[in-house]
């Protein structure tokens, strides 16, 4: 049974790969890394605000541990102690609205490192800042918000979007699947300036580092890191490929929690141990035709953050017949890239190509395009209510999925770290409606 | 003096006399979201580049396509346009700013029917190496597809007609803000003119603005608490009014479309016009938080305390639109800030209206304790 948080009738997640099990004893080993680079000055710690133009992979090839503001968030929101760091930051004048990774975050900075709960996941503070716009505009600024209070070496990279002027389809009636994404990240050519700009970016950031470590970066390290997080990007989607089988081999609650290592160690031996010990499990699984839960009934995609704290609406959609075969969330972290290539032409590529920094329409279209391949039945949003980039983006492919499919989509308010507002009752009620919604259009499309 | 100016502007576009009067000559109009859009470019094209403010009607049919989680200001915008609030504008001109921006702007392409779209991408760290670049490219493609629209080319004499004639506005504005740090007229009147100047044709703007500033008719505000005012956007003069009719006078703001229109004028020292505009735009002196240039934030307070100095300013009012990330961001740590100065703050939410008993009793004693 599920370990119950009785406030706000939050629930663990159940997982069911061994080899995502496994992944909780890596972070506790990198947490010890990390003291014991904090005690003995050995590395550098740097805590990244957006992903993707902060490569790891370069970080890693520098020896400097990679500290991820969302990654910590959500352990701590998982481990049911987000809501705490929230209000010692909201008491600090932070509004109710603002993004609650950074106020998690920044709670646990502000005082929550003190309480015994963090044994485990008390990470260090860190040497250095690095933040980007890749998500969103939050990211950098949160930042800015943490240099104010930490005073260390910061460098924030800026990155442009990619244009919806870049897009194929700029026309009324165009047909999504005719030029769009399939897979991961933007499929269409990129102006040569804006993979230059973000090459500068890139060679700034490792000025920055060379500079705060005084080591000069070793280009033959770096190419190897960059081709063992291709390695282990091709492994991951190969497991994301393999989801399309029916019954689903592996659903969200196993995936979530193996983004982390793409996160935290693309680039390093580890990741692609990981991923491969994953990637063999589910072959196995869907070689015995075996699924996620016993029976299969209905096929959902997710988007959205899910409610870290309550990871046990997923056991609730189990109970119900339902799995997430696929996420958009998980999609954001790995890119296959060429290791022939210059290794700062790769990483400005999976910077730019990254999907949250697509044009909206790309992104919508990267949903439509699961529809046939993964055989989706409905699609909920986790619409993390202190996001825009989830918020704003939900009625938008609520629109588009309407229009090309007809499928309904169910947005479920619920923020992803804070759970304070969320309302347990409600949401299973609605998934509930939706399920039945569903049943209803399976049983008339059997007639 | 009442300078009636409401009669020749409307923030709402389909209400705004300025604007109706350069249709009916044949003109074209272009609305720009966001104080980022480099208006000079627009009006070298021939086209008439006005704010759009937003408005505080009611949001019904937009949110079939978009979330309430987001500042009402956007919200408003997309609702005016559903409703035809938009209809006599050729197009608009996003730039990327914040993620409310970002994400009306994919929605507008799609279910907003004008002729123009346009995002202009530009960088949020201003300072950063390769920014100025990057965005000179961006205004570069921007240039072209205003040709493209007004089929005539954008010549590096218009282009410098038009940074000039935007610096005789930008005089204009830093005229209005001396009359007003100096007591001689109110913020409501300051807020005012400078709205007017934002959604009216440039040259008529100056001409206007150019008289009325000579004429020097104004009446001095009422004596009493000078208040600073923070935040974001505010569609028309609705706190003004507030704070005067409590006996305040809000005599200094860092709002997008008043306090911070009083920029320098642009150096016209290099050949380079393009240039010389996308340096202006990324490193303009009083930044919107939502920039991430390096010093932005310190750079924020130094100009509120100059303010706050000149102006003998006795409290600071923040005005933040709910959802509004980049504002709610800066606010605990400007906030505090002020307090290390002895500086009495008020924080009050913005969403739809502002005049709610709640925002007017805070703002009540807030006065009160300044007088
Ligand atoms: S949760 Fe949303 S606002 Fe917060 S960092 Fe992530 S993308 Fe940005
Ligand atoms: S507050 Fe900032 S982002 Fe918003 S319109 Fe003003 S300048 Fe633009
Ligand atoms: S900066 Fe704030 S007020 Fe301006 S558009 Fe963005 S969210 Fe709205």
């Amino acid at each position: 049974m599920a370990e119950q948080n009785s406030k706000h009738k939050t629930m663990r997640g159940k997982k069911g790969l061994q080899s995502t099990k496994k992944i909780f004893s890596y972070i506790k080993d990198y947490l010890q890394e990390m003291l014991k680079a904090k005690r003995d000055g050995s590395k550098l710690i740097a805590w990244i605000g957006g992903p993707q133009t902060i490569p790891v992979e370069i970080l890693h090839a520098m020896d400097i541990l990679p500290q991820q503001i969302d990654s910590m968030a959500a352990v701590f929101a998982a481990k049911q102690l987000s809501e705490r760091f929230i209000q010692i930051t909201e008491s600090k004048g932070y509004h109710h609205d603002l993004c609650t990774y950074y106020k998690t975050v920044y709670g646990y900075v502000l005082g929550g490192q003190d309480i015994p709960e963090v044994e485990g996941i008390n990470w260090p503070e860190p040497d250095i800042l690095l933040g980007s716009r890749s998500v969103c505009v939050l990211h950098p600024l949160g930042i800015r918000m943490l240099q104010r209070h930490f005073n260390v070496p910061t460098f924030i990279a800026d990155d442009p979007l990619i244009h919806p002027r870049m897009d194929v389809h700029n026309e009324k009636d165009r047909w999504y699947k005719e030029h769009s994404t399939v897979g991961v990240g933007y499929k269409h050519p990129i102006k040569e300036y804006y993979l230059e700009y973000v090459k500068v970016q890139i060679r700034r950031l490792i000025a920055f580092l060379e500079d705060v470590s005084g080591k000069k970066l070793d280009w033959g390290r770096l190419r190897e890191t960059v081709a063992l997080s291709s390695k282990a990007a091709e492994l991951f989607l190969e497991i994301q490929d393999l989801r399309r089988n029916v019954p689903c081999p592996v659903g969200a609650q196993d995936i979530m929690p193996l983004i982390g290592p793409g996160f935290y160690w693309a680039g390093l031996e580890m990741e692609v141990e990981i991923y491969q010990r994953a990637r063999d499990e589910v072959r196995e699984k869907v070689e015995k035709g075996e699924g996620a839960i016993p029976n299969e009934r209905f096929r959902l995609f997710f988007e959205g953050i899910p409610p870290w704290y309550n990871l046990g609406l997923f056991t609730y959609l189990a109970d119900r017949d339902a799995v997430s075969v696929a996420e958009t969330y998980p999609f954001e972290f790995v890119h296959v890239m060429d290791p022939d290539r210059d290794p700062i032409d790769n990483l400005a590529d999976k910077a730019l190509r990254y999907m949250y920094n697509t044009s909206v329409q790309e992104r919508s279209d990267l949903t439509l395009n699961q529809v046939e391949p993964y055989h989706l039945d409905g699609v909920i949003v986790w619409n993390s209510i202190c996001c825009k980039i989830f918020t704003l983006f939900s009625p938008f492919m609520r629109y588009d999925l309407e229009k090309e499919f007809g499928i309904p989509t169910l947005i479920l308010d619920a923020d992803q770290a804070d759970p304070r507002e969320y309302n347990d009752a409600m949401v299973k009620n609605r998934i509930d409606a939706y399920l039945e919604m569903l049943d209803k259009r399976k049983q008339q499309k059997a007639v | 003096m009442s300078l009636n100016l409401q009669t020749e502007y409307h923030p709402d576009p389909s209400k705004n006399p300025a604007l109706a009067d350069w249709k009916r000559n044949g003109g074209r109009a272009i609305g720009c979201l966001c104080a980022m859009v480099p208006v000079e470019i627009i009006n070298a094209a021939g086209l008439f580049p006005l704010r759009l403010v937003g408005n505080r009607e009611t949001v019904e049919r937009s949110r079939e396509y978009f979330s309430n989680y987001s500042c009402y200001f956007v919200q408003s915008i997309l609702e005016s346009a559903l409703n035809g609030g938009c209809d006599l504008l050729d197009g608009v001109v996003f730039s990327y700013t914040c993620d409310c921006i970002r994400f009306l702007s994919a929605i507008w392409e799609k279910v907003v029917d004008l002729p123009y779209f346009y995002f202009l991408n530009n960088p949020h760290c201003g300072n950063a190496e390769g920014a100025e670049t990057f965005f000179m490219e961006e205004m570069k493609n921007f240039v072209n597809s205003l040709e493209e629209l007004s089929g005539g080319e954008i010549s590096d004499e218009s282009l410098l007609d038009s940074i000039q004639l935007y610096n005789r506005l930008r005089s204009c504005y830093q005229r209005i803000d001396e009359l007003r740090i100096g007591a001689k007229i109110s913020g409501s009147q300051a807020a005012e003119l400078t709205l007017y100047g934002l959604m009216s044709p440039p040259s008529i703007a100056v001409e206007r603005l150019t008289r009325i500033i000579s004429e020097g008719d104004f009446t001095p505000p009422a004596e009493g608490p000078r208040v600073m005012a923070l935040g974001g956007v505010h569609p028309d003069l609705d706190i003004f009014h507030l704070v005067e009719s409590l006996g305040g006078n809000i005599i200094a703001d860092d709002f997008c479309m008043v306090g911070r229109c009083a920029e320098d004028e642009i150096d016209i020292t290099e050949d380079d016009l393009l240039f010389i505009l996308s340096r202006f735009y990324l490193n303009q002196r009083t930044q919107c938080p939502c920039m991430t240039t390096e010093g932005r934030f310190q750079r924020r307070l130094d100009y509120i305390m100059k303010k706050i100095k000149l102006g003998s300013v006795d409290g600071v009012v923040f005005t933040i639109q709910r959802y509004c990330d980049p504002h709610q961001l800066d606010y605990p740590d400007l906030s505090a800030a002020l307090a290390d100065r002895g500086i009495p703050t008020l924080l009050v939410e913005v969403e739809q209206s502002i005049y709610s008993e709640p925002i007017k009793n805070r703002l009540e004693a807030f006065v009160e304790m300044l007088s």
